[in-house]
């Protein structure tokens, strides 16, 4: 039996006023006119109990109507037999992703406090007191987290329970995935209150970028480099010191570069899907403006993607194009959204928790029923009351006439 | 023949004379013949036996001695007189539904008049209502019976009542030897009544104790504790009966026996008469109990 209400129970100290009554009120004793009290005064022990409990079988059903009526304020849920009283059985989906490495107010990583969530969740489920079931499931993408928890849960007993524990990153969690979610499972979104920027991993260049240019011209080509890599907001630093991912060199090759005609022989149309999406970024990156001389090459001085440009070294196109194919080249750089990111509101997450559907359960009755039960028997006893307040004094006339008689 | 009635319904009959009249012809109705010869009835002369003769006068004595059969004859008394005194103090009230104590041994001092007088002897009453004497001179006849009855009927128990001055007065006012009837309970100072009627009963007066009490009184039946209020002092307690019930017993059994004991040893008849015996019965067992001691 399980009770709804259970703080109706401090209703019990009511109990107290019937036993008050019975302890200290003072009986109005019946007066009975004796020819003598010589023989009755001098009995001993004359017994005037003014304060004992009295009519004791009246004050047990009195207290029995305070405790009655308790206990059906209390609203008792009853379990049938075999069933578990310790919870639905509980999915709870952990939040892995990159935004939940972000730290809460007193410096703990989010995804560490999800994990803890989800373990008092678990042990509250009652798995450790052979109770119902629960599965706890780390998910970097929750939709993929609900959607298992989801088929876990339809194989379980009602009631039954999806619990998400994240930081509700705007679109990570759509109302359609709750959707797979079995109708009488409850729904229960705790969000883990994490803030600041996504703590980004480092990330290599794809390709370096090399320039080949007549020593005439180096000077100003350098200038014209230098400048592209100040506007390019990449960690060009980084391009020395971080290994590549792959061998990829972008030479941009001038005019005045020594053996222009040799390297222009040695460029192919590109041929590799890598050197493609290279060519491809850097031309998005120029936009419509230019149109870059994306060459595939293999020479003895270079290899990999060649750019032939005709733009004068130290000129502003050559410098455009310089930091079109760094940007292209380089580590992507993180999306305002991935630096603080938007969540859920928390009048959406409320709105798409719902509760747990006892009615559904085949093992729990109505709690409201109970209640009913017990105010029924609070009116039994009231009537009980009634009757037994009306008995002494039929008695004594009944026992009066009978010695009469 | 009238059966014996029982103590209610002859308290139900109001008119006091009709219920000594029952009374008294209920205790003639039993199925033995009463050995009852009456208040003046004293032995006369022998004479021989005849077939017929109840066999009970046969002097048994004579015929061991003489070998010859006589019967006793007994004689009439016309001039005995018998003073009722009646108790009439408050205690006698209880209990204040049914037949009370009060009723009960007015029913039994009517029938004793009745009885007496119907054997041409003469009754007088004497009581003591709200302190004064309420005095009915001993005298014969239908016509005083009703007297003494009118009298006993508008008594009220009520107050208290002297014994020993009630007694007194009632043997200084038998004008020879007679018998002084009282019914009481006697409740009232035992001691003094007690050396009262030993006075009285050394001037030659027969003294008869007719004590009357209820059940109630025996038994103590009552549950729930009560306030207890004296009749005749008005004093008042609070009791549980359930745990005096043991002691009051013992100590008013001891009451009543003390008065047996004390009758018996000073020559005094004495019964104990309850409220829920048959008053024919009763009275039956007082003059049985006299017949005996003659």
């Amino acid at each position: 039996m399980t009770w709804l209400a259970p703080w109706a129970f401090v209703g019990l100290v009511a109990v107290a006023a019937p036993v008050l009554v019975h302890w200290l009120a003072r009986q109005r004793a019946e007066r009975l006119r004796f020819p003598t009290l010589e023989f009755l005064v001098r009995t001993p022990p004359v017994s005037v109990h003014r304060h004992r409990l009295r009519d004791l079988p009246l004050l047990l059903v009195r207290i029995g109507i305070v405790v009655a009526a308790v206990t059906a304020m209390a609203q008792p849920a009853w379990v049938w037999p075999g069933a578990s009283a310790s919870g639905p059985a509980k999915a709870i989906v952990v939040d892995t992703s990159a935004s939940m490495l972000r730290t809460l107010g007193d410096g703990r990583a989010g995804v560490e406090v999800a994990r803890e969530t989800a373990a008092a969740y678990s042990g509250e489920s009652g798995g450790d007191s052979g109770g119902r079931s629960s599965i706890v499931i780390p998910a970097a993408g929750l939709s993929d987290g609900v959607g298992k928890a989801a088929a876990w849960l339809a194989a379980q007993d009602a009631p039954r329970e999806l619990i998400v524990v994240s930081d509700f990153q705007l679109g990570a969690l759509v109302l359609s995935d709750l959707a797979e979610v079995p109708d009488d499972a409850g729904v229960r979104l705790v969000p883990v209150p994490v803030r600041g920027a996504v703590p980004v991993a480092p990330t290599p260049p794809r390709a370096r970028l090399r320039v080949w240019v007549g020593a005439a011209e180096a000077e100003a080509a350098a200038a014209a480099e230098a400048a592209a890599r100040a506007t390019v907001d990449v960690g060009n630093e980084l391009v020395a010191d971080v290994p590549l991912i792959s061998d990829q060199l972008i030479s941009i090759v001038f005019p005045s570069a020594p053996d222009y005609a040799a390297l222009q022989a040695a460029a192919r149309p590109i041929d590799t899907p890598e050197l493609f999406a290279l060519a491809a970024d850097i031309q998005r990156e120029l936009g419509h403006a230019l149109v870059a001389d994306c060459r595939a090459i293999s020479h003895e001085r270079m290899s990999g993607l060649a750019v032939f440009s005709d733009a004068e070294p130290g000129s502003l196109l050559s410098a455009m194009l310089m930091a079109a194919i760094l940007r292209a080249s380089g580590p992507p750089a993180p999306s305002a959204a991935e630096r603080e990111p938007d969540t859920l509101a928390a009048a959406t997450l409320e709105a798409w928790q719902r509760d747990t559907d006892a009615t559904q359960a085949p093992v729990r009755s109505g709690g409201s029923s109970g209640g009913r039960w017990f105010w029924g028997l609070a009116l039994l006893l009231f009537a009980l009351e009634g009757w037994m307040r009306r008995q002494p004094a039929s008695e004594s006339t009944e026992v009066a006439h009978a010695d009469a008689a | 023949m009238p059966a014996s009635l029982s103590p209610a319904l002859v308290a139900a009959v109001d008119d006091l004379e009709v219920a000594a009249r029952l009374i008294v012809e209920g205790m003639r109705s039993g199925q033995h013949r009463s050995p009852f010869h009456g208040f003046s009835t004293e032995f006369s002369q022998y004479r021989a036996y005849r077939p017929g003769d109840d066999l009970k006068y046969l002097d048994w004595k004579v015929l061991a001695r003489t070998d010859r059969l006589y019967t006793r004859q007994f004689r009439e008394t016309t001039n005995m007189s018998a003073m009722l005194c009646l108790d009439s103090s408050a205690s006698m009230a209880y209990p204040d539904t049914g037949l009370s104590k009060f009723r009960y041994a007015a029913m039994m001092a009517a029938a004793l008049a009745h009885l007496i007088i119907m054997q041409g002897d003469a009754v007088g009453l004497m009581t003591m209502q709200d302190g004064r004497l309420v005095y009915v001179p001993a005298r014969g006849g239908r016509g005083h019976l009703r007297t003494v009855l009118a009298h006993v009927d508008r008594l009220t128990p009520l107050g208290q009542w002297d014994p020993g001055t009630v007694m007194t007065r009632a043997a200084d006012l038998l004008r020879r030897r007679g018998l002084v009837c009282v019914l009481s309970d006697f409740y009232d100072d035992p001691e003094a009544t007690r050396a009262e009627m030993r006075r009285v009963g050394r001037r030659g007066h027969d003294i008869a104790l007719l004590q009357v009490v209820s059940r109630e009184e025996i038994d103590l039946p009552f549950t729930g504790d009560l306030e207890f209020e004296d009749l005749e002092t008005g004093a008042r307690a609070w009791l549980d009966p359930v745990t005096a019930r043991a002691g009051y017993r013992d100590a008013l059994a001891g009451f009543l026996q003390e008065w047996r004991s004390s009758a018996t040893r000073d020559g005094f008849d004495y019964v104990l008469m309850t409220t829920d015996e048959k008053p024919s019965e009763a009275l039956r067992r007082y003059l049985l109990r006299r017949g005996a001691k003659r």
